[in-house]
């Protein structure tokens, strides 16, 4: 977290809350009980005041940032009145967004330079409820995403890949596809090993090249059908050449590290390393 | 498996699978007996449940949380409707320049009189086409030979372009022509409005020819399309074959053609069945025929998109983008409800209005069923009065005997004046219907290739749908 | 040939519908004693193939029937959401 927010950063963020009403289990920052509401909207004001006015991007997240309900939407604003030039990107679970009067509001206050990031763990409802670590709350984000939709909001989709959810992402692509084809673009990220997904490793790690095969055909398949989509961290060595052009150096950049093996790599510049966060390695790793 | 309850649904078996296909027209592939073990609640297959809950084959819910989405989706796989009529066909006249063996239009010599569109219909016709309240309005040329009505077109255009000074609606231009007499006059009328030529290619000079009733046809038609094409540009010419009964025996030679003549896709399409009644034995072996050589066509189509040319056939690409994609398709012969009326509407040089361009060619052999009116009567008495009230009970495929059980109507279509002009009778009987049966072996045979060379051609179908 | 249905296993839209799609080739007659349907059928030449394609037809169907039966409901509900302008109607309209 930064003290002041810089032009050209990918880590401006406004910390919302620390609250969430999804218990996802690979979270990788496991949310509190605290009542910090106040606190870090006082936080946020003093952050959007001093922010340059060409701050590129600011990145709204939590917790889940919507459970500030109207106090999230006078956030939205107040960056839209003072930094007009600069997108918001708001990192959310979406299920708010299934009452239809708070995307308008969200609209209203954002106007048109907002992106919602929303996470679609699975094509079947309860493989996501249960990734999520809440019932319902597939349906909550499916109908949050129409919405948004409806609106003209720009979506993004990510999908972290874990244990339970990387032997269908062909289908996800599939579904992503027919039933989402309006969403701006679609991301696969790899797991971050810390916080709830270091302790629940047993049932939901997974290494990159076990799914590979998987994620290729889901990464193949969006882009058949020209659906922007993206691999985020995920190292290079650890993905075929042909699907190189889809990876992005997406690690926020204060989190990322390189291992001494990576010096002799061709294409380090273009990767995006390790989590500096994480607590392993994924298996594999090695210069080209 | 929890319980579940489930949503509609049919089948089809091919090549010893059962697929199973919803209101969209969303499809899974599974083994044979799986509809049998969804009905009685035994599928053990975990993952096979997965993929039909999501994709809307059973729910564990009374009334689905997401039934809004599938409704929503539902819709716009109808959008095609939304708009209403947007092709209108003006058939300036029937002189023509050619003397094709397979005419349906009833084409009369150059230099005939009376048998071409007066500028007063022209207007009026130009007129009830603002009435439609489509944003596209596309004004398609057609005769005979639209060309050598000249004066007809750009009183056309003119008047059109005068009235959407005011309307607003973005307005397409379409030359149906054989290109044989592509004069620079209408090369430059074409160039200032961004006419698209439609031309007509049968295939090499020995089909084209023997079709086209002229030994120099073939030669004329190519020096068209490049004159054209240098004018316009590549993308503003496209050409359309019909399948005579030569052609049924040159499936790659015709496919070959319009490859090395630069198109980059090809239209199959059938002959239309006008002999009636009388030669019946021979439309259906005609229809049979048709089947393979469209068959061995869009094989050889395949090979040639895995050399990497994009090359795609139309008809089936049209299929396709309903089986694979969630966006609608305006494709009149393939439309429920129909898409006569409803998208296309021919004004005749008569100066009747007619539901479809087979209307008013059945109106040359003097059968009237579908002139709707005259260019100069009301909007709504043309497009809502007696004879499109008829149409409006039967033209439907989810509502027709034979249809509303078939469970690939989705990807089909209903069409009343087809059924009347070849079994005398609108409503149509599916199980002598050629149309019926043509486009049945063809969406099956698109799905026996998915079935049994799906990571081969998928990525080719998906190219071509886009 | 004659074939009997028992019009408890096969109903009676199940069996018309397949009648349907042979009437092009065969000229079939239907009568019906108590829950037995009889079928007399002119014109076949290969009763094998006859009754193989007959009763995979009769099989079909009476799945499709069951789907049908099962969602009828459903279906009404999906296509009155696609397509019913609920919302251009005022109260006074419903109440009609």
């Amino acid at each position: 977290m930064k003290e002041r927010f810089e032009i050209d950063s990918n880590s401006n963020v406004l910390f919302v809350t620390s609250q969430c009403n999804n218990h996802c289990i690979m979270c990788c920052q496991p949310p509190q009980k605290d009542d910090d509401f106040n606190f870090c909207f006082n936080q946020n004001i003093k952050l959007i005041k001093s922010a340059p006015k060409e701050t590129k991007v600011v990145c709204i997240t939590g917790g889940e940032p919507t459970l500030a309900g109207d106090s999230f939407i006078e956030l939205v604003s107040l960056v839209r009145k003072e930094l007009p030039l600069t997108d918001i990107h708001v990192l959310s679970n979406g299920r708010a967004f299934s009452d239809n009067e708070f995307v308008h509001k969200l609209k209203v206050a954002g106007e048109d330079k907002v992106f919602i990031g929303v996470p679609l763990h699975s094509d079947f409802f309860r493989d996501h409820d249960i990734i999520s670590g809440a019932k319902g709350a597939f349906n909550e984000t499916m109908l949050g995403i129409y919405n948004l939709a409806n609106e003209g909001i720009l979506i993004e989709l990510r999908i972290v890949i874990n244990k339970l959810n990387y032997y269908r992402l062909p289908q996800l692509a599939k579904y992503i596809f027919k039933n989402l084809y309006f969403v701006s673009w679609v991301a696969f990220m790899g797991m971050e090993d810390t916080g709830w997904a270091s302790k629940n490793a047993e049932t939901i790690w997974v290494e990159p090249i076990d799914y590979a095969s998987q994620l290729c055909r889901a990464v193949k398949e969006l882009d058949d059908w020209d659906i922007p989509v993206a691999i985020y961290n995920i190292p290079l060595c650890l993905l075929p050449t042909e699907y190189h052009r889809f990876a992005t150096r997406s690690i926020s950049d204060w989190k990322t590290r390189y291992l001494d093996i990576c010096n002799d790599c061709s294409v380090r510049f273009e990767c995006c390393g390790l989590f500096g966060t994480s607590m392993r390695n994924y298996q594999g790793l090695k210069a080209i | 498996m929890r319980k579940y309850a489930l949503l509609p649904f049919n089948f089809i078996t091919i090549l010893n699978h059962e697929i199973l296909i919803n209101e969209l027209g969303d499809f899974i592939i599974t083994p044979i007996g799986t509809v049998q073990k969804i009905l009685s609640h035994s599928i053990s297959d975990e993952d096979l449940y997965k993929t039909l809950v999501s994709n809307f084959f059973v729910t564990e819910e009374i009334l689905p949380s997401l039934l809004d989405i599938y409704a929503s989706r539902l819709r716009t796989k109808k959008g095609f409707l939304d708009d209403k009529t947007s092709l209108h066909i003006f058939v300036l006249t029937l002189r023509c320049n050619q003397n094709c063996i397979y005419c349906q239009a009833s084409s009369q010599e150059e230099t005939s009189k009376h048998c071409s569109m007066s500028l007063e219909d022209m207007t009026a016709s130009v007129q009830m086409m603002f009435h439609s309240p489509s944003p596209n309005l596309t004004m398609e040329f057609q005769g005979g030979e639209p060309s050598l009505e000249i004066d007809l077109i750009r009183h056309g255009i003119e008047t059109a372009e005068e009235i959407n000074k005011e309307k607003n609606r973005k307005l397409t231009y379409v030359l149906c022509t054989n290109c044989r007499k592509l004069s620079d006059d209408m090369l430059e009328l074409c160039k200032q409005y961004n006419i698209l030529i439609s031309t007509s290619l049968d295939g090499p000079s020995y089909i084209h020819n023997k079709n086209r009733g002229r030994e120099d046809s073939y030669e004329k038609t190519i020096a068209g399309i490049n004159k054209a094409r240098a004018v316009l540009g590549n993308e503003f010419v496209s050409a359309l074959m019909t399948t005579s009964e030569l052609a049924l025996d040159y499936p790659k030679e015709i496919v070959d053609e319009y490859v090395s003549d630069g198109f980059n896709g090809i239209f199959l399409r059938a002959l239309n069945p006008y002999g009636l009644a009388a030669q019946n034995e021979d439309w259906k072996r005609y229809n049979q025929r048709f089947i393979s050589f469209y068959k061995t066509a869009v094989d050889y189509i395949i090979e040639i998109n895995k050399h990497g040319i994009f090359f795609r056939e139309e008809y089936a690409s049209i299929i396709l983008r309903k089986m694979l994609t969630p966006y609608t398709t305006g494709f009149v012969d393939l439309q429920s409800p129909a898409g006569t009326i409803n998208s296309v509407i021919v004004y005749n040089y008569d100066g009747y209005v007619y539901a479809s361009d087979e209307s008013r060619m059945l109106a040359e052999i003097h059968d009237y069923s579908f002139r709707l009116g005259k260019v100069t009567d009301k909007y709504e008495d043309v497009f809502c009065g007696s004879v499109a009230k008829r149409m409006g009970k039967i033209w439907a495929n989810e509502a027709l005997a034979g249809c509303s059980s078939c469970p690939i109507k989705v990807y089909c279509g209903a069409d009343p004046v087809r059924h009347h002009s070849t079994q005398g009778d609108m409503y149509g009987f599916r199980p002598t219907s050629l149309v019926c049966e043509k486009n049945k072996a063809i969406i099956e045979y698109l799905f026996s290739l998915i079935v049994e060379r799906g990571d081969e051609v998928l990525p080719i179908f998906r190219r071509w749908v886009k | 040939m004659t074939l009997k249905i028992d019009r408890k296993i096969f109903s009676d839209s199940c069996i018309s519908t397949v009648v349907y799609w042979f009437s092009s080739r065969y000229a079939i007659q239907r009568s019906i004693q108590g829950t037995i349907e009889t079928l007399t059928i002119d014109g076949v030449q290969d009763e094998k193939q006859f009754l193989l394609e007959f009763y995979q037809k009769l099989n079909d169907y009476k799945l499709r029937n069951q789907i049908d039966e099962e969602t009828k409901y459903i279906k009404t509900i999906l296509y009155a959401k696609a397509f019913g302008e609920f919302d251009e109607l005022t109260e006074e309209e419903i109440l009609e």
